[in-house]
């Protein structure tokens, strides 16, 4: 069984070469060449970053985002995670924000059609998870990353787009 | 060679920096006495990110963050880089010298001079390279990622290598001393608070702080040792622990060793001091201490030990009697250090 670590560096390999674009992220460990993107509560007012949320990997492909969230094992905290930031207007509006903040469009030459499509919906997400091989795969509106020492297998849920099926299907 | 890493994507990463290291083996560094003698050496105060071995001996300890300089993640290591010097290996800390805070409280942050000052000290103590090398970041003080950020590091490992790690050969050592020289100049200049002790220490007559100590605590002042009462001065650094939240080492016991180098060292051994080195905890007493910090060296907590004289606490004094620092008995401890990760 690979560690979340040997996770983390297969699926940045797993994405590099299906032409997605890893904008941040925060690696299991360590310090990682990607910027480490922190999404603020915005209702917070205080010191710190308390509330504020990270997810373990985001990349860009084609007008869309992929929030990944990885572990050694499926775990239902990431589900109810990605559900929570993709769901809340202000958690999207926080996610635009913490791009720009650290002007991960300019460096990456990624410009937004409309920067208020991404915040006022949820179309553009791509929610993921992605662990070892245990029979398991994530919910119907997500997209599993299965991972072994010698592959990635990505599972499709039954209430994923066409528009993001044909993403993954080039 | 062997490349030993506390994090596979580290491990990685240092490997990718040489041609010449890329058939290196890259090994995890295990828990606490399951890894050969010459890792085991490194691993009493904390552990290290990379730990090159080559000719079976340890060569290299390299550190790596991209946290803005300023901040608790960059003193907390310096417990790393007091173990390595002191087992003669040489001491890499890749880090930005300036960086973006984002956030609420978003501003560019310089890195202090006195971090500078305690890598030098280092070095000149105990004689072994001790180097902080730039992660270099652009107009707008975002680190740059785009690959170019490594070029000082690749030059640094290629030449190591390829001169069998003597020093005296390693051109670019003496370049990355002079750009050390050069910013700690620098922010002794504009900033210069920052080559001076931070708020929370002090610098006390150590007569006065005794005479003081005697008043409040006279039973546990009477076992101070004489070497302690012997030294002109005594820097005290607080720590603003509660007794609620006081179960934590990071960053106290590496940041101690900052001040230790800087104010208080004069030899290699933690006992080498012309000055005292006190921690003072007022919130919390020595029951609650103890309970939370023991002296164990199979605890990171007993690095609260391995350097300072004496704790303060809110109702007496510890003695600090290290377990783990260099030339203490049980250097070669035999318990399970489940606790030394990060």
């Amino acid at each position: 069984m690979l560690n979340e670590s040997e996770i983390y560096l297969s699926i940045k390999k797993w994405l590099k070469e299906n032409e997605w674009v890893i904008l941040g992220g925060e690696p299991p460990g360590g310090t990682n060449d990607i910027p480490l993107l922190e999404l603020k509560d915005i209702d917070y007012m205080g010191k710190g970053s308390k509330g504020s949320k990270k997810i373990d990997v985001i990349s860009y492909q084609n007008g869309f985002f992929l929030l990944l969230e990885l572990k050694s094992r499926f775990s239902y905290s990431d589900v109810r995670k990605l559900n929570e930031i993709v769901g809340d207007k202000n958690w999207r509006l926080a996610f635009i924000m913490a791009l720009r903040e650290k002007r991960v469009f300019e460096n990456s030459g990624i410009t937004l059609p409309s920067e208020s499509l991404y915040i006022d919906t949820t179309r553009y997400y791509i929610k993921s998870v992605g662990f070892n091989y245990t029979g398991k795969v994530g919910p119907r509106d997500f997209v599993t990353f299965l991972v072994s020492r010698d592959k990635v297998e990505v599972v499709l849920g039954t209430r994923i787009s066409g528009e993001v099926r044909q993403i993954f299907s080039t | 060679m062997i490349i030993y890493y506390d994090d596979l994507q580290e491990g990685e990463w240092f490997r990718d920096l040489s041609p010449l290291l890329h058939t290196v083996p890259i090994r995890p560094i295990g828990r606490r006495n399951t890894n050969p003698s010459a890792i085991e050496r490194l691993l009493r105060y904390d552990r290290p990110d990379i730990i090159l071995i080559a000719d079976n001996e340890p060569r290299l300890v390299v550190e790596k963050t991209s946290e803005v300089p300023t901040g608790h993640n960059v003193g907390q290591r310096f417990g790393r880089f007091a173990n390595a010097v002191e087992e003669q290996v040489m001491v890499v800390f890749f880090l930005p010298f300036v960086a973006m805070k984002h956030g609420r409280y978003a501003g560019v942050c310089y890195i202090p001079a006195r971090f500078f000052m305690a890598l030098e000290k280092m070095e000149e103590i105990h004689g072994i390279p001790v180097l902080a090398v730039n992660w270099p970041c652009d107009d707008r003080f975002e680190l740059v990622r785009d690959g170019s950020q490594d070029e000082a590091m690749k030059g640094l490992v290629d030449e190591l290598v390829i001169n069998g790690f003597n020093y005296s050969r390693v051109k670019i050592i003496d370049e990355l001393r002079d750009v050390m020289k050069k910013m700690r100049a620098e922010r002794s200049s504009i900033q210069p608070l920052t080559a001076k002790p931070p708020p929370s220490v002090r610098t006390q007559k150590t007569r006065d702080y005794v005479d003081y100590l005697k008043r409040v605590f006279p039973k546990d002042t009477e076992a101070l040792p004489k070497n302690c009462l012997r030294r002109e001065d005594t820097l005290i650094y607080r720590l603003g622990m509660t007794p609620q939240k006081c179960r934590r080492e990071d960053p106290y016991t590496g940041t101690q060793f900052i001040y230790d180098y800087i104010w208080c060292r004069s030899g290699p051994k933690p006992s080498d001091k012309h000055a005292n080195l006190v921690l003072e905890v007022p919130l919390v007493s020595k029951r609650r201490w103890l309970e939370a910090n023991p002296n164990d060296p199979t605890r990171k907590s007993s690095v609260y030990y391995a350097t300072a004289d004496f704790i303060v606490l809110k109702d007496g004094l510890i003695i600090c009697d290290s377990q783990i620092g260099l030339g203490s008995s049980l250097t070669q401890t035999t318990g399970l250090n489940k606790f030394f990760r990060r």
